[in-house]
């Protein structure tokens, strides 16, 4: 069942040339997690607070339940549309007990139904113990869950989060997003989470959306997005591709490390780029190779190599953390990857 | 401050580290006395006058029994007739002064700066000048006004709505737009929002304004002589009265009380600062 359908939607700032989000349409399923990601600016936020209501769309139109909440001529102000929020600064009331800012959204129920469903959800974070402390004397880990706890509470039809763990050290952000989507995934619920973050992206969502300047330029699930990158950015903002040029010729692409055999999908002699990321090149160490090593980057569980060919393309290869060799030797680089490349025109 | 409790009404995170310590050497003795020199000339001196004055005034009967028995009404009612305009006009500033704030700082552009810098237009303008027009208006406009209290009080609100309306835009403008966000998406109409995210939110600063208000007005000597209705004395008013008279010594407790009625106000200020802490 359609949780969300969003059409068309299109949002320009004043005094901004370029709109913030342009003509941006997808679905969402009850239950679904849709990350929406992408560089800062691309208008992933904007999006985001329009279908919270905190924008209105210049045009387009939000669709909830099958409810029409958003266009030209229909406006449901955020307290109607029952939709479940996290900020960025997690925007914990901070006059309000961690109690009393998780019964915030359940104003109407009885003062024993109240009690139940905070308990519950405060309970299910992790933070029931913590009920009576203020925001400010929690961790940044532990506001990010009783802001969570707050928009969950309700039982909203939909959860917006906003780079929810952008606030939190790199090492707590791995151990809260796996908490949190293990949370989001017990409650079923139907969630966008924005992250500009593509291994959170990778992580949190069953479908992604990559969006730049105000564009939706892919949406699909994960593996999809990562392995058949639509566009050129997609493939270079979800992965760290490098971009091997070469000419489309019969039987495959002429490029400087030589034939890669693939149908291009496009006419002999098009000028294209290959996109190649660290785990589909390798190397064999060779003094008449086509390529030099120039840099090499300790990660622990591998060596990532930079290579330069000798017509100045660099190009990126992971190899075992055992194989160590000098910058500067020289060696023969060549396409390990068997699945097939993108291929874009250039 | 009890009233807030462990509740924390901003959420700004300061860096802020006290400055690195200065020996001064051959200096320290010069500096100190600069320092209360400053402080003797503009503060202990003059209320050790008032102060030695006023018991003086107390321990002469004659003096005594003047100070309560000018006018048609007694020493209470100066007292009384300056708290309750002066804390009137601070509560009717701040009031105003919120709906101002929150469209100049919610939703700025040029329409709404304009009428937040016309609210602080009063500031500029002298008492007088403001109580004269008041003078004019009132009698063309608002007749039944005339020669009440509650003119005085409006031209404290004229006089002083800067101050609520700097002190309303800075605490709202330390708020994020978030929380009150954070109300919207949990259910709350616009109008719930006020009430119950940012005002609670602000108080401090409202308080604040509202103080400033409170303080200043209770000083207001120009406006007040010109608008107060017949035998509507305020300390002000009467430490003037006194002071113009040469009684001197019967005009000391009047500026005492003043000064201690300023404290009060003076004190939340300074206190307000701490609590950020």
């Amino acid at each position: 069942m359609t949780t969300l359908e969003v059409r068309n939607l299109v949002k320009k700032f004043n005094g901004s040339t370029q709109s913030a989000v342009d003509d941006i349409s997808f679905e969402l399923a009850n239950g679904e997690i849709l990350a929406l990601v992408g560089p800062s600016g691309c208008g992933k936020t904007t999006t985001l607070r329009m279908i919270a209501g905190l924008e209105r769309p210049d045009s387009g139109a939000i669709k909830l339940n099958g409810q029409l909440v958003a266009s030209p001529s229909t406006f449901i102000p955020p307290e109607k549309r029952g939709i479940g929020m996290v900020f960025q600064d997690h925007a914990l009331f901070p006059h309000l007990t961690v109690f009393d800012n998780v019964a915030f959204g359940l104003r109407g129920k009885s003062q024993a139904e109240i009690r139940t469903i905070a308990g519950e959800t405060l309970h299910m974070v992790g933070l029931l113990s913590f009920s009576k402390r203020y925001p400010h004397e929690l961790s940044g880990g532990e506001r990010q869950r009783v802001a969570l706890a707050r928009a969950l509470a309700p039982k909203p039809v939909l959860v917006l989060m906003d780079e929810p763990f952008s606030s939190l050290d790199a090492d707590l952000r791995v151990a809260v997003r796996e908490h949190v989507r293990s949370i989001l995934k017990t409650m079923q619920a139907t969630v966008i989470f924005v992250t500009h973050d593509q291994d959170e992206a990778l992580y949190m969502g069953d479908r992604l959306a990559v969006l730049q300047k105000g564009r939706l330029e892919q949406i699909g699930a994960p593996e999809e997005i990562f392995h058949d990158s639509a566009t050129r950015f997609v493939a270079e903002f979800m992965g760290d591709s490098d971009f091997l040029k070469g000419r489309v010729v019969p039987g495959g692409i002429q490029t400087d490390i030589g034939l890669v055999k693939q149908d291009a999908g496009f006419p002999a002699s098009t000028l294209v780029e290959l996109s190649l990321r660290a785990d589909d090149v390798d190397f064999t160490v060779d003094g008449g190779g086509n390529s030099v090593i120039v840099g090499r980057f300790f990660r622990g569980a591998f060596n990532l190599y930079r290579l330069r060919l000798d017509s100045g393309q660099i190009l990126h290869a992971f190899t075992d953390h055992t194989r160590i060799l000098p910058v500067g030797s020289r060696v023969q680089a060549y396409i390990r990857a068997e699945h097939p490349l993108n291929v874009f025109a250039r | 401050m009890r009233l807030q409790g462990r509740a924390r009404f901003t959420q700004l995170e300061s860096n802020w580290r006290p400055a690195p310590l200065t020996l001064l050497g051959k200096w320290r003795i010069p500096a100190f006395l600069l320092v209360f020199g400053v402080v003797t000339a503009s503060l202990i001196l003059p209320a050790g006058v008032l102060l030695v004055w006023s018991v003086q005034t107390f321990l002469d009967p004659e003096t005594m029994s003047a100070v309560f028995h000018t006018g048609s009404q007694g020493f209470g009612s100066y007292v009384w007739n300056s708290l309750w305009s002066s804390g009137l006009a601070a509560v009717i500033a701040v009031a105003m002064s919120l709906p101002v704030a929150l469209l100049a700082v919610r939703y700025p552009n040029p329409f709404t700066k304009f009428i937040s810098r016309l609210c602080q237009v009063g500031y500029a303008l002298p008492g007088v000048v403001i109580a004269l027009s008041l003078v004019l208006l009132v009698n063309r406009l608002l007749p039944f006004l005339y020669a009440t209290p509650f003119v005085v009080v409006i031209a404290y609100v004229l006089r002083h709505m800067p101050q609520a309306v700097r002190a309303s835009e800075s605490a709202l403008r330390q708020l994020s737009p978030s929380l009150e966000e954070a109300s919207r998406t949990l259910g709350r109409t616009s109008i719930q929002t006020i009430f119950q995210v940012t005002i609670p939110l602000i108080l401090p600063g409202l308080l604040a304004g509202g103080s400033l208000v409170f303080l200043t007005s209770l000083k207001e000597l120009p406006a007040t002589l010109l608008l107060r209705p017949a035998g509507f004395d305020t300390l002000a008013v009467r430490v003037w009265a006194w002071a113009e008279e040469g009684f001197y010594l019967q005009a000391a407790p009047a500026a005492f009380i003043l000064i201690l009625a300023s404290a009060l106000p003076l004190y939340f200020l300074l206190r307000r600062e701490q609590i950020f802490r």
